[in-house]
């Protein structure tokens, strides 16, 4: 069985309310979820949060999934669900404020251990929300530049040039740090 | 962990010239490799209990909520349909005890049938109905004798006034 099909049948199961199917896909799309909520917010207690609702919120909408790639429709649902965290005005506020006292004790902590010293999340966080969730869901999502460009509704080309220009800031910003 | 299909080169090439489409290309496949030689801890297996856990809890919740309201759905149905069975029926009933048109004048044609053959039997009841109220007027007359109470009463209390003033009993 390929695995194109076993996620098939995993889907169909937890279509008709499998609850076992339901956490066998938990279980296949937590990491890459809770990594994609993580560059994007670098807290783990609200990755872990939206992640939650994430899986939740698919699972209301797990019939209107008919076909095309289970991938693109999850992180679609994911990307949704992240912006309509920021949308809510108090979260953005105390996001914000906790991700500015984040990289204040990031910045003044032991650069030589990598588990504190995250260089590449600091980047993320010092770049605008739409270029970092553009490279970040384009890696963790594993989309192709069409998909994304679908998902976003713009033409490809629009997509190709924001994710160029936003690596090249990043390394900009990752060799400032 | 990237593993796009689609050959990153050609795509550029549509966009922009070749130096510029395979500059584009390595920069964006370097930054694939800064996210892979930064790999985030996975969630622990306890973390993934919990969301599992609690995804499960809210949609045990969500089917509870689904059930109760298609029973409560199903409740408010079952009431209408009855309301409304109701209705017809007693809309119904009230339509059996209408007489019909033809029955209420075949009733009046019986009676004018009654009142042409029988007028003899028809006199004497008026006869005794006249009697009956006429006693009752009578007996009503005689009955009805208005009296002065407040006379009396004011009488009765003279009399017993006198009574104890000639008698004097308290005296012994």
């Amino acid at each position: 069985m390929t695995e194109s099909s076993r996620l098939d049948k995993l889907i169909n199961r937890c279509k008709k309310g499998d609850p076992e199917a339901f956490n066998t896909l938990i279980e296949c799309y937590a990491d890459r979820c809770y990594a994609y909520f993580y560059r994007l917010t670098g807290r783990a207690d609200i990755s872990e949060e939206l992640l939650s609702d994430l899986f939740i919120r698919l699972f209301r909408k797990m019939r209107s999934y008919e076909s095309g790639s289970f991938d693109k429709w999850i992180f679609t649902v994911a990307s949704n669900l992240f912006r309509d965290s920021l949308r809510r005005q108090y979260r953005q506020k105390r996001l914000i404020e906790e991700k500015t006292e984040l990289l204040r004790q990031s910045e003044s902590a032991d650069k030589s251990n990598p588990e504190v010293f995250d260089k590449l999340q600091l980047a993320l966080e010092k770049l605008d929300t739409e270029t970092a969730e553009l490279i970040v869901l384009r890696y963790y999502s594993q989309m192709s530049f069409k998909e994304l460009a679908q998902m976003r509704q713009e033409p490809i080309g629009t997509t190709l040039s924001k994710v160029h220009r936003g690596i090249k800031k990043l390394r900009q910003i990752m060799d400032d740090l | 962990m990237m593993n796009n299909k689609e050959h990153l080169e050609e795509l550029l090439l549509q966009f922009m010239d070749r130096k510029q489409a395979v500059e584009a290309a390595r920069e964006i496949s370097d930054a694939d490799r800064l996210f892979d030689a930064q790999p985030l801890p996975a969630l622990s297996r306890d973390r993934l209990a919990a969301v599992q856990a609690k995804v499960q809890l809210a949609i045990e919740q969500q089917r509870r909520r689904a059930s109760e309201i298609r029973w409560f759905s199903a409740a408010a149905s079952i009431v209408a349909a009855a309301l409304l069975v109701g209705l017809y029926v007693l809309n119904q009933a009230d339509k059996d005890i209408q007489i019909p048109a033809s029955l209420y004048y075949a009733t009046a044609l019986d009676w004018n049938r009654m009142n042409r053959s029988d007028d003899s039997a028809l006199s004497q009841i008026e006869n005794e109905l006249r009697d009956v109220a006429e006693s009752m007027k009578s007996l009503s007359e005689d009955t009805f004798k208005p009296v002065n109470t407040l006379s009396l009463d004011t009488m009765e209390l003279d009399e017993i006034e006198s009574l104890v003033r000639n008698t004097e009993f308290w005296k012994g």
